[in-house]
Protein backbone atom coordinates (compact mmCIF):
# COMPACT_ATOMS: atom_id res chain seq x y z
CA UNK A 1 0.00 0.00 0.00
CA UNK A 2 1.34 3.42 -0.90
CA UNK A 3 1.98 5.73 2.01
CA UNK A 4 1.09 9.29 1.26
CA UNK A 5 2.70 12.22 2.97
CA UNK A 6 0.73 13.89 5.76
CA UNK A 7 0.97 17.18 3.84
CA UNK A 8 -1.42 15.91 1.17
CA UNK A 9 -4.54 18.00 0.92
CA UNK A 10 -7.96 16.48 0.47
CA UNK A 11 -11.08 18.29 -0.68
CA UNK A 12 -14.29 17.33 1.06
CA UNK A 13 -17.49 18.39 -0.61
CA UNK A 14 -20.68 18.88 1.41
CA UNK A 15 -24.18 17.99 0.23
CA UNK A 16 -24.85 21.65 -0.62
CA UNK A 17 -21.73 21.83 -2.79
CA UNK A 18 -19.34 23.65 -0.51
CA UNK A 19 -15.69 22.55 -0.66
CA UNK A 20 -13.42 22.16 2.35
CA UNK A 21 -9.65 21.69 1.94
CA UNK A 22 -8.14 19.73 4.82
CA UNK A 23 -4.86 17.94 5.41
CA UNK A 24 -4.96 14.22 4.88
CA UNK A 25 -4.18 13.77 8.55
CA UNK A 26 -7.33 15.65 9.56
CA UNK A 27 -9.41 13.78 6.97
CA UNK A 28 -8.12 10.48 8.31
CA UNK A 29 -9.77 11.19 11.66
CA UNK A 30 -12.93 10.12 9.84
CA UNK A 31 -12.63 6.34 9.56
CA UNK A 32 -14.98 6.37 6.56
CA UNK A 33 -12.59 8.68 4.68
CA UNK A 34 -9.52 6.81 5.93
CA UNK A 35 -10.94 3.62 4.43
CA UNK A 36 -11.59 5.40 1.11
CA UNK A 37 -8.01 6.71 1.08
CA UNK A 38 -6.63 3.28 1.82
CA UNK A 39 -8.67 1.75 -0.99
CA UNK A 40 -7.63 4.44 -3.44
CA UNK A 41 -4.62 6.49 -2.40
CA UNK A 42 -4.76 8.97 -5.30
CA UNK A 43 -8.23 10.20 -4.41
CA UNK A 44 -8.20 13.91 -3.51
CA UNK A 45 -11.81 14.93 -3.91
CA UNK A 46 -14.45 13.30 -1.75
CA UNK A 47 -18.14 14.13 -2.06
CA UNK A 48 -20.10 13.67 1.17
CA UNK A 49 -23.73 13.74 0.07
CA UNK A 50 -25.05 13.08 3.61
CA UNK A 51 -23.43 16.05 5.34
CA UNK A 52 -24.38 19.71 4.98
CA UNK A 53 -21.71 22.44 4.95
CA UNK A 54 -22.48 23.85 8.40
CA UNK A 55 -22.24 20.38 9.99
CA UNK A 56 -19.19 19.38 7.93
CA UNK A 57 -17.34 22.52 9.02
CA UNK A 58 -18.04 21.58 12.65
CA UNK A 59 -16.82 18.00 12.14
CA UNK A 60 -13.62 19.37 10.55
CA UNK A 61 -13.18 21.82 13.43
CA UNK A 62 -13.45 18.91 15.88
CA UNK A 63 -10.98 16.75 13.93
CA UNK A 64 -8.47 19.61 13.60
CA UNK A 65 -8.56 20.33 17.31
CA UNK A 66 -8.04 16.67 18.18
CA UNK A 67 -5.24 16.19 15.64
CA UNK A 68 -3.50 19.33 16.97
CA UNK A 69 -3.81 18.07 20.57
CA UNK A 70 -2.38 14.66 19.64
CA UNK A 71 0.50 16.30 17.71
CA UNK A 72 1.30 18.56 20.63
CA UNK A 73 1.37 15.62 23.03
CA UNK A 74 3.59 13.62 20.65
CA UNK A 75 5.98 16.57 20.25
CA UNK A 76 6.29 17.00 24.02
CA UNK A 77 6.94 13.30 24.48
CA UNK A 78 9.65 13.39 21.78
CA UNK A 79 11.27 16.47 23.31
CA UNK A 80 11.45 15.22 26.87
CA UNK A 81 11.89 11.54 26.09
CA UNK A 82 8.75 10.77 28.04
CA UNK A 83 5.54 12.62 28.65
CA UNK A 84 5.20 14.22 32.04
CA UNK A 85 2.06 13.03 33.78
CA UNK A 86 0.85 16.46 35.03
CA UNK A 87 1.33 18.06 31.60
CA UNK A 88 -0.54 15.21 29.92
CA UNK A 89 -3.34 15.46 32.48
CA UNK A 90 -3.59 19.21 31.86
CA UNK A 91 -3.66 18.71 28.07
CA UNK A 92 -6.44 16.12 28.50
CA UNK A 93 -8.39 18.47 30.71
CA UNK A 94 -7.99 21.32 28.21
CA UNK A 95 -9.27 19.09 25.43
CA UNK A 96 -12.22 18.01 27.58
CA UNK A 97 -13.03 21.67 28.23
CA UNK A 98 -12.83 22.35 24.51
CA UNK A 99 -15.17 19.40 23.80
CA UNK A 100 -17.60 20.68 26.39
CA UNK A 101 -17.65 24.16 24.85
CA UNK A 102 -17.97 22.59 21.39
CA UNK A 103 -21.13 20.80 22.55
CA UNK A 104 -22.85 24.06 23.36
CA UNK A 105 -25.25 23.67 20.42
CA UNK A 106 -29.00 23.40 19.94
CA UNK A 107 -30.55 19.92 19.84
CA UNK A 108 -31.15 20.18 16.09
CA UNK A 109 -27.43 20.68 15.42
CA UNK A 110 -26.59 18.02 18.02
CA UNK A 111 -28.69 15.41 16.20
CA UNK A 112 -27.14 16.36 12.84
CA UNK A 113 -23.68 16.02 14.40
CA UNK A 114 -24.61 12.55 15.72
CA UNK A 115 -25.65 11.50 12.22
CA UNK A 116 -22.51 12.99 10.63
CA UNK A 117 -20.18 11.47 13.25
CA UNK A 118 -21.85 8.12 12.66
CA UNK A 119 -21.69 8.36 8.86
CA UNK A 120 -18.08 9.60 8.81
CA UNK A 121 -17.21 7.23 11.68
CA UNK A 122 -15.45 9.71 13.96
CA UNK A 123 -15.60 7.64 17.13
CA UNK A 124 -14.56 10.40 19.54
CA UNK A 125 -17.15 12.82 18.18
CA UNK A 126 -19.84 10.12 18.13
CA UNK A 127 -19.22 9.28 21.81
CA UNK A 128 -19.19 12.97 22.70
CA UNK A 129 -22.46 13.78 20.92
CA UNK A 130 -24.24 10.62 22.09
CA UNK A 131 -23.23 11.34 25.68
CA UNK A 132 -24.35 14.94 25.35
CA UNK A 133 -27.76 13.78 24.12
CA UNK A 134 -28.00 11.27 26.99
CA UNK A 135 -27.15 14.01 29.49
CA UNK A 136 -30.01 16.08 28.10
CA UNK A 137 -32.37 13.18 28.94
CA UNK A 138 -30.91 12.43 32.37
CA UNK A 139 -32.88 13.67 35.34
CA UNK A 140 -35.86 14.83 33.25
CA UNK A 141 -39.46 13.72 33.32
CA UNK A 142 -40.91 12.34 30.06
CA UNK A 143 -42.71 15.66 29.52
CA UNK A 144 -39.48 17.62 30.00
CA UNK A 145 -37.65 15.28 27.58
CA UNK A 146 -40.34 15.84 24.92
CA UNK A 147 -39.97 19.57 25.39
CA UNK A 148 -36.16 19.50 25.19
CA UNK A 149 -36.10 17.53 21.94
CA UNK A 150 -39.44 18.74 20.47
CA UNK A 151 -40.68 15.15 20.44
CA UNK A 152 -44.22 14.96 19.10
CA UNK A 153 -46.25 12.77 21.43
CA UNK A 154 -48.44 10.72 19.09
CA UNK A 155 -49.76 8.55 21.91
CA UNK A 156 -53.31 9.37 22.95
CA UNK A 157 -53.98 9.98 26.61
CA UNK A 158 -55.63 6.55 26.77
CA UNK A 159 -52.63 4.87 25.14
CA UNK A 160 -50.24 6.57 27.53
CA UNK A 161 -52.36 5.53 30.51
CA UNK A 162 -52.45 1.99 29.18
CA UNK A 163 -48.66 1.81 28.97
CA UNK A 164 -48.35 3.19 32.48
CA UNK A 165 -50.84 0.70 33.89
CA UNK A 166 -49.28 -2.23 32.01
CA UNK A 167 -45.79 -1.41 33.24
CA UNK A 168 -46.31 0.26 36.61
CA UNK A 169 -42.89 -0.91 37.80
CA UNK A 170 -41.23 1.36 35.25
CA UNK A 171 -42.76 4.48 36.72
CA UNK A 172 -42.96 3.68 40.43
CA UNK A 173 -39.51 5.03 41.07
CA UNK A 174 -40.06 8.63 40.10
CA UNK A 175 -43.65 9.11 41.10
CA UNK B 1 -31.71 39.40 4.75
CA UNK B 2 -29.15 37.57 6.83
CA UNK B 3 -31.29 37.97 9.92
CA UNK B 4 -34.16 36.30 8.10
CA UNK B 5 -32.02 33.25 7.23
CA UNK B 6 -30.93 32.85 10.83
CA UNK B 7 -34.54 33.13 12.00
CA UNK B 8 -35.70 30.51 9.53
CA UNK B 9 -33.01 28.14 10.67
CA UNK B 10 -33.87 28.76 14.29
CA UNK B 11 -37.53 28.17 13.61
CA UNK B 12 -36.75 24.93 11.81
CA UNK B 13 -34.61 23.88 14.76
CA UNK B 14 -37.30 24.69 17.27
CA UNK B 15 -40.08 22.84 15.56
CA UNK B 16 -38.32 19.75 14.37
CA UNK B 17 -38.32 16.45 16.21
CA UNK B 18 -34.86 15.67 14.94
CA UNK B 19 -33.92 13.08 17.56
CA UNK B 20 -36.81 10.71 16.76
CA UNK B 21 -35.57 10.58 13.16
CA UNK B 22 -32.23 9.12 14.19
CA UNK B 23 -31.90 5.41 13.33
CA UNK B 24 -32.68 2.86 16.05
CA UNK B 25 -29.02 1.98 16.57
CA UNK B 26 -28.12 5.56 17.51
CA UNK B 27 -31.12 6.04 19.80
CA UNK B 28 -30.23 2.80 21.55
CA UNK B 29 -26.68 4.11 22.00
CA UNK B 30 -28.08 7.24 23.62
CA UNK B 31 -30.23 5.13 25.96
CA UNK B 32 -27.14 3.04 26.80
CA UNK B 33 -25.74 6.00 28.73
CA UNK B 34 -28.75 6.12 31.04
CA UNK B 35 -29.57 4.19 34.19
CA UNK B 36 -32.03 1.35 33.53
CA UNK B 37 -34.95 3.23 35.10
CA UNK B 38 -34.26 6.33 33.00
CA UNK B 39 -34.01 4.28 29.81
CA UNK B 40 -37.30 2.45 30.41
CA UNK B 41 -39.24 5.65 31.07
CA UNK B 42 -38.59 6.82 27.51
CA UNK B 43 -41.22 4.25 26.44
CA UNK B 44 -43.99 6.83 26.83
CA UNK B 45 -42.31 9.66 24.92
CA UNK B 46 -44.04 8.63 21.69
CA UNK B 47 -44.77 5.55 19.57
CA UNK B 48 -41.26 5.79 18.11
CA UNK B 49 -39.74 5.33 21.58
CA UNK B 50 -42.17 2.64 22.77
CA UNK B 51 -39.82 -0.38 22.75
CA UNK B 52 -36.34 1.09 22.11
CA UNK B 53 -35.28 0.52 25.75
CA UNK B 54 -35.73 -3.23 25.34
CA UNK B 55 -32.72 -3.35 22.98
CA UNK B 56 -30.21 -1.54 25.19
CA UNK B 57 -27.13 -3.75 25.75
CA UNK B 58 -25.78 -1.73 28.70
CA UNK B 59 -27.73 -2.38 31.90
CA UNK B 60 -27.15 -0.32 34.99
CA UNK B 61 -29.19 -1.06 38.12
CA UNK B 62 -28.50 0.99 41.22
CA UNK B 63 -30.46 0.39 44.42
CA UNK B 64 -29.51 3.88 45.63
CA UNK B 65 -31.90 5.30 43.01
CA UNK B 66 -34.80 3.52 44.68
CA UNK B 67 -34.67 5.20 48.07
CA UNK B 68 -34.07 2.04 50.14
CA UNK B 69 -37.27 0.44 48.84
CA UNK B 70 -36.01 -3.12 48.25
CA UNK B 71 -39.38 -4.42 47.06
CA UNK B 72 -39.67 -1.70 44.45
CA UNK B 73 -36.08 -2.27 43.26
CA UNK B 74 -36.44 -6.08 43.09
CA UNK B 75 -39.68 -5.78 41.19
CA UNK B 76 -38.09 -3.27 38.84
CA UNK B 77 -35.07 -5.45 37.96
CA UNK B 78 -37.19 -8.61 37.57
CA UNK B 79 -39.73 -6.86 35.33
CA UNK B 80 -37.05 -5.09 33.31
CA UNK B 81 -35.23 -8.34 32.53
CA UNK B 82 -38.48 -10.18 31.80
CA UNK B 83 -39.67 -7.60 29.25
CA UNK B 84 -36.28 -6.85 27.72
CA UNK B 85 -35.68 -8.17 24.18
CA UNK B 86 -34.37 -11.68 24.76
CA UNK B 87 -32.37 -11.79 21.52
CA UNK B 88 -30.27 -8.73 22.41
CA UNK B 89 -27.06 -9.66 24.18
CA UNK B 90 -25.86 -7.82 27.25
CA UNK B 91 -22.56 -5.97 26.87
CA UNK B 92 -22.31 -4.48 30.34
CA UNK B 93 -24.28 -5.43 33.43
CA UNK B 94 -23.84 -3.39 36.58
CA UNK B 95 -25.67 -4.18 39.78
CA UNK B 96 -25.16 -1.91 42.76
CA UNK B 97 -27.11 -3.14 45.72
CA UNK B 98 -26.30 -1.81 49.16
CA UNK B 99 -28.61 -4.00 51.23
CA UNK B 100 -29.08 -2.45 54.61
CA UNK B 101 -29.51 -5.62 56.66
CA UNK B 102 -27.64 -8.91 56.58
CA UNK B 103 -30.24 -10.56 54.39
CA UNK B 104 -28.66 -13.16 52.14
CA UNK B 105 -29.81 -11.89 48.79
CA UNK B 106 -28.08 -14.46 46.60
CA UNK B 107 -31.38 -16.27 45.86
CA UNK B 108 -32.70 -13.00 44.54
CA UNK B 109 -29.72 -11.75 42.55
CA UNK B 110 -28.39 -15.06 41.17
CA UNK B 111 -31.15 -15.18 38.50
CA UNK B 112 -30.20 -11.62 37.45
CA UNK B 113 -26.52 -12.59 37.21
CA UNK B 114 -27.47 -15.72 35.27
CA UNK B 115 -29.52 -13.58 32.89
CA UNK B 116 -26.42 -11.51 32.14
CA UNK B 117 -24.21 -14.60 31.78
CA UNK B 118 -26.74 -16.27 29.46
CA UNK B 119 -26.82 -13.12 27.32
CA UNK B 120 -23.05 -13.22 26.71
CA UNK B 121 -22.15 -10.41 29.07
CA UNK B 122 -18.67 -8.93 28.57
CA UNK B 123 -18.41 -6.59 31.53
CA UNK B 124 -20.01 -7.62 34.80
CA UNK B 125 -19.98 -5.67 38.01
CA UNK B 126 -21.74 -6.90 41.15
CA UNK B 127 -21.29 -4.40 43.92
CA UNK B 128 -22.92 -5.31 47.22
CA UNK B 129 -20.67 -2.91 49.12
CA UNK B 130 -18.93 -5.69 51.02
CA UNK B 131 -22.21 -7.01 52.39
CA UNK B 132 -22.81 -10.70 52.96
CA UNK B 133 -24.85 -12.17 50.17
CA UNK B 134 -24.87 -15.96 50.50
CA UNK B 135 -23.32 -17.76 47.57
CA UNK B 136 -23.22 -16.39 44.06
CA UNK B 137 -23.66 -18.77 41.16
CA UNK B 138 -20.57 -20.77 40.13
CA UNK B 139 -21.51 -20.00 36.49
CA UNK B 140 -19.67 -16.71 37.07
CA UNK B 141 -16.46 -18.70 36.67
CA UNK B 142 -17.31 -20.52 33.47
CA UNK B 143 -18.52 -17.69 31.26
CA UNK B 144 -16.87 -17.69 27.83
CA UNK B 145 -17.76 -14.07 27.00
CA UNK B 146 -16.63 -12.35 30.20
CA UNK B 147 -13.79 -9.81 29.79
CA UNK B 148 -14.21 -7.72 32.92
CA UNK B 149 -15.42 -8.93 36.30
CA UNK B 150 -15.75 -6.89 39.45
CA UNK B 151 -17.17 -8.51 42.59
CA UNK B 152 -17.58 -6.56 45.78
CA UNK B 153 -19.35 -8.86 48.17
CA UNK B 154 -18.66 -10.86 51.24
CA UNK B 155 -18.73 -14.50 50.24
CA UNK B 156 -16.66 -17.58 49.84
CA UNK B 157 -15.46 -18.30 46.33
CA UNK B 158 -14.81 -21.96 45.86
CA UNK B 159 -15.66 -22.86 42.28
CA UNK B 160 -15.21 -26.41 41.04
CA UNK B 161 -14.06 -25.24 37.65
CA UNK B 162 -12.74 -21.89 36.51
CA UNK B 163 -12.82 -21.31 32.76
CA UNK B 164 -12.82 -17.64 31.81
CA UNK B 165 -10.84 -17.67 28.56
CA UNK B 166 -11.43 -14.00 27.70
CA UNK B 167 -11.19 -12.44 31.15
CA UNK B 168 -8.64 -9.59 31.14
CA UNK B 169 -9.63 -7.67 34.24
CA UNK B 170 -10.57 -9.16 37.61
CA UNK B 171 -11.30 -7.09 40.66
CA UNK B 172 -12.31 -8.74 43.93
CA UNK B 173 -13.33 -6.93 47.06
CA UNK B 174 -14.05 -8.61 50.37
CA UNK B 175 -14.22 -12.20 49.11
CA UNK B 176 -12.85 -15.33 50.75
CA UNK B 177 -10.70 -17.63 48.67
CA UNK B 178 -10.20 -20.80 50.69
CA UNK B 179 -8.16 -23.89 49.78
CA UNK B 180 -6.85 -23.71 46.22
CA UNK B 181 -9.35 -21.12 44.93
CA UNK B 182 -6.75 -18.52 44.04
CA UNK B 183 -4.68 -21.04 42.07
CA UNK B 184 -7.80 -22.25 40.28
CA UNK B 185 -8.79 -18.72 39.35
CA UNK B 186 -5.33 -17.81 38.08
CA UNK B 187 -4.95 -20.97 36.02
CA UNK B 188 -8.50 -20.66 34.66
CA UNK B 189 -7.96 -17.12 33.34
CA UNK B 190 -5.27 -17.41 30.63
CA UNK B 191 -5.86 -13.85 29.34
CA UNK B 192 -5.81 -12.07 32.70
CA UNK B 193 -3.85 -8.81 32.58
CA UNK B 194 -5.11 -6.90 35.59
CA UNK B 195 -5.82 -8.39 39.00
CA UNK B 196 -6.96 -6.30 41.89
CA UNK B 197 -7.77 -7.71 45.31
CA UNK B 198 -8.94 -5.58 48.21
CA UNK B 199 -9.68 -6.83 51.71
CA UNK B 200 -9.79 -10.43 50.56
CA UNK B 201 -8.96 -13.48 52.64
CA UNK B 202 -6.73 -15.72 50.61
CA UNK B 203 -5.42 -19.18 51.35
CA UNK B 204 -2.08 -19.82 49.70
CA UNK B 205 0.48 -22.51 49.25
CA UNK B 206 4.07 -21.31 49.62
CA UNK B 207 3.79 -19.04 46.65
CA UNK B 208 1.91 -18.24 43.54
CA UNK B 209 2.79 -17.38 39.99
CA UNK B 210 0.84 -14.78 38.02
CA UNK B 211 2.12 -15.64 34.54
CA UNK B 212 0.09 -13.23 32.38
CA UNK B 213 -0.56 -10.38 34.79
CA UNK B 214 0.74 -6.91 33.98
CA UNK B 215 -0.97 -4.97 36.73
CA UNK B 216 -1.34 -6.34 40.25
CA UNK B 217 -2.95 -4.64 43.21
CA UNK B 218 -3.13 -6.34 46.59
CA UNK B 219 -4.58 -4.08 49.19
CA UNK B 220 -5.22 -4.97 52.83
CA UNK B 221 -5.64 -8.64 52.03
CA UNK B 222 -5.13 -11.35 54.60
CA UNK B 223 -3.12 -14.30 53.42
CA UNK B 224 -3.02 -17.44 55.36
CA UNK B 225 -0.88 -20.42 54.67
CA UNK B 226 -2.12 -23.90 54.26
CA UNK B 227 1.30 -25.04 55.44
CA UNK B 228 2.05 -22.57 58.21
CA UNK B 229 4.68 -20.93 56.10
CA UNK B 230 5.80 -17.51 57.37
CA UNK B 231 6.35 -16.08 53.88
CA UNK B 232 4.84 -16.30 50.43
CA UNK B 233 6.57 -15.84 47.13
CA UNK B 234 4.75 -14.14 44.31
CA UNK B 235 6.21 -14.42 40.85
CA UNK B 236 4.88 -12.36 37.98
CA UNK B 237 7.20 -12.23 34.97
CA UNK B 238 5.09 -9.80 32.90
CA UNK B 239 4.44 -7.34 35.70
CA UNK B 240 4.50 -3.63 34.80
CA UNK B 241 2.63 -2.21 37.78
CA UNK B 242 2.28 -3.38 41.35
CA UNK B 243 0.62 -1.86 44.36
CA UNK B 244 0.84 -3.62 47.68
CA UNK B 245 -0.70 -2.39 50.89
CA UNK B 246 -0.12 -4.70 53.82
CA UNK B 247 -2.95 -6.41 55.57
CA UNK B 248 -2.74 -8.73 58.52
CA UNK B 249 -1.18 -12.16 58.41
CA UNK B 250 2.19 -13.34 57.11
CA UNK B 251 4.36 -11.17 54.89
CA UNK B 252 4.62 -11.51 51.16
CA UNK B 253 7.88 -11.37 49.25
Amino acid sequence: MARSSTENMITLMSSDGEEFMVTEKVARECTTIRNMLEDDCVITNIPLPNVTSDILSMVIEYCMEHVAAAEKAAAETAEKGSSSAPAAAKANKDLEEWDKAFMNVDVYTLCDLILAANYLNVSGLLDLTIQTAANLIKGKSPEQIRKTFHIQNDLSLEEEEKIRSQTPWAFEKSE
Amino acid sequence: MEVKIVDEKKLRAENSDRISNLPDSLLIEILSWLDAWEAVQTCILSKRWRSLWTFVPYLYFDFADFGDDAECFNNFVCSFLRLRDDATNVCTFTLKYSVSDDAEISDLINPWILYALNHKVKNLEVDLFGKRCGCLTDCLFTCASLKYLHLNCYYEIEPNIVCLPKLRFLSLYGVFMPNDSIEKIISGCPSLKTLSMHRCFIAMMNGISFQTIKSLTIEKCDFYSRYDSPNFDISAPCLEYIKFVKGWGPSVT
